[in-house]
């Protein structure tokens, strides 16, 4: 039985908090690029991964399989609080950043998956 | 050199996705006119945010050279997705799919299946499986002969339960699952709570804290997925499971007096 099911689904959530990501990397420089449903989304994403809450479904298995590529990190509820005040300092954008590559590893992790499952 | 590189490939994915509306059949095809919508949908997407990539000045700042090469990634890798995964299975597509739509609709009329049916391709190279973000169910060719295996198209079509949103019919599956979810989170918290403060080897400490990982990311819904395609087969097989489930009942009905309780698909 193949987990594709399941992966195509992942991919499209980790495409979503991809792009969400990336604008907001983007609205660092110029604050009106990042849509109000991008600052939301990745806001779940990041509280999730302070929290490792399971309250949503996208977020929470986004999260579990970040945590085991980045490994659990203190920081996660300070870039929270970042978000939240839509000021992101150098610090927090890095950890962004990271967090934005760690999830374009994602995407071709599961794309492998899919095409060798 | 990054600059250049994105510039050119950007219009050159521009030129492609356009040319990809134009592989799909004239006229279109009914079994395919949602599948095909999407792709067009999808596409036209991809085309704008592949334009903004390009012209956008932010995206031009060399600061953000990083985020819009990420962002490029991303957006040729849906692209490379919506080609090989679902405009292809439209293009190649026979006279197969009609009659295997017209096989899941009857099986999904049997069980009560609670949403709309997934658009079906012949072309499965990998056994059965679906793309839910497509909605695509992939069939084995020469399945609609030997159809042996139909608890794994049950499994399949119990995936896009868990992509509805909103949705009273599926709620209490969804429920069900949320709360299955999170008690064997909190059963494996406590035991890995309970292992860093033992003598546990390090081994077993890894393994649980990857069966946490795995049970929270992906392995309760291909256990839920299970229990779908076993239960819908359950009614057509002798045996115990059939003594909890009363022909004519809804499979997904809780029995009255025993058995195992599956959350109803419909509100009561």
């Amino acid at each position: 039985m193949s987990a594709i099911g399941f992966d195509s689904c992942f991919y499209a959530r980790l495409d979503e908090f991809s792009r969400s990501l990336n604008h907001i990397l983007l609205a660092a420089d110029t604050p009106t690029f990042a849509s109000d449903d991008d600052w939301r989304q990745t806001l779940e994403l990041v509280q999730t991964l302070a929290a490792q809450n399971t309250s949503s479904l996208a977020a929470s298995s986004v999260a579990a399989s970040l945590t085991g590529r980045m490994g659990e990190k203190a920081f996660w509820p300070d870039v929270a609080n970042a978000l939240v005040a839509r000021k992101l300092d150098s610090a927090t954008k890095k950890e962004l950043s990271a967090l934005a590559w760690s999830l374009d590893d994602e995407r071709t992790a599961v794309l492998a998956r899919m095409r060798h499952a | 050199m990054l600059e250049d590189y994105l510039q050119s490939a950007a219009s050159q994915l521009i030129e492609r996705a356009s040319g990809l509306k134009g592989k799909l059949p004239r006229p279109p095809r009914q079994e395919f006119e949602r599948l095909a919508t999407q792709c067009c949908d999808g596409i036209d997407r991809a085309i704008r945010e592949l334009t903004a990539l390009r012209d956008g000045s932010a995206w031009k700042k060399p600061g953000n050279a990083s985020v819009r090469l990420l962002e490029f990634r991303r957006i040729a890798s849906n692209l490379d997705r919506l080609e090989n995964e679902a405009v292809a299975p439209i293009v190649r597509s026979s006279k197969d799919e009609g009659a295997m739509v017209r096989l899941l609709y009857r099986m999904s009329n049997e069980i009560v299946y609670p949403i709309e049916l997934p658009t079906v391709s012949m072309l499965s190279q990998n056994y059965f499986f679906i793309r839910t973000d497509f909605k695509l169910i992939c069939i084995p060719l020469m399945e609609t002969q030997f159809l042996l295996h139909l608890p794994d198209v049950y499994h399949e079509l119990s995936h896009p339960l868990f992509r509805t949103q909103h949705d009273p019919r599926t709620k209490p599956w969804l429920d069900a699952f949320l709360l299955a979810k999170a008690l064997i989170y909190d059963h494996l918290r406590k035991q890995i709570a309970s292992a860093e403060n033992s003598r546990t080897p390090d081994a077993i400490k890894l393994f649980l804290q990857l069966a946490r990982e795995n049970w929270t990311c992906r392995w309760m819904e291909e256990i839920f997925c299970d229990l779908f395609g076993l239960f819908s087969v359950a009614r057509h097989l002798p045996g115990p499971i059939c003594i909890f489930m009363p022909r004519g009942a809804g499979p997904h009905s809780s029995c009255r007096n025993a058995g195992p309780a599956i959350p109803p698909m419909r509100p009561a």
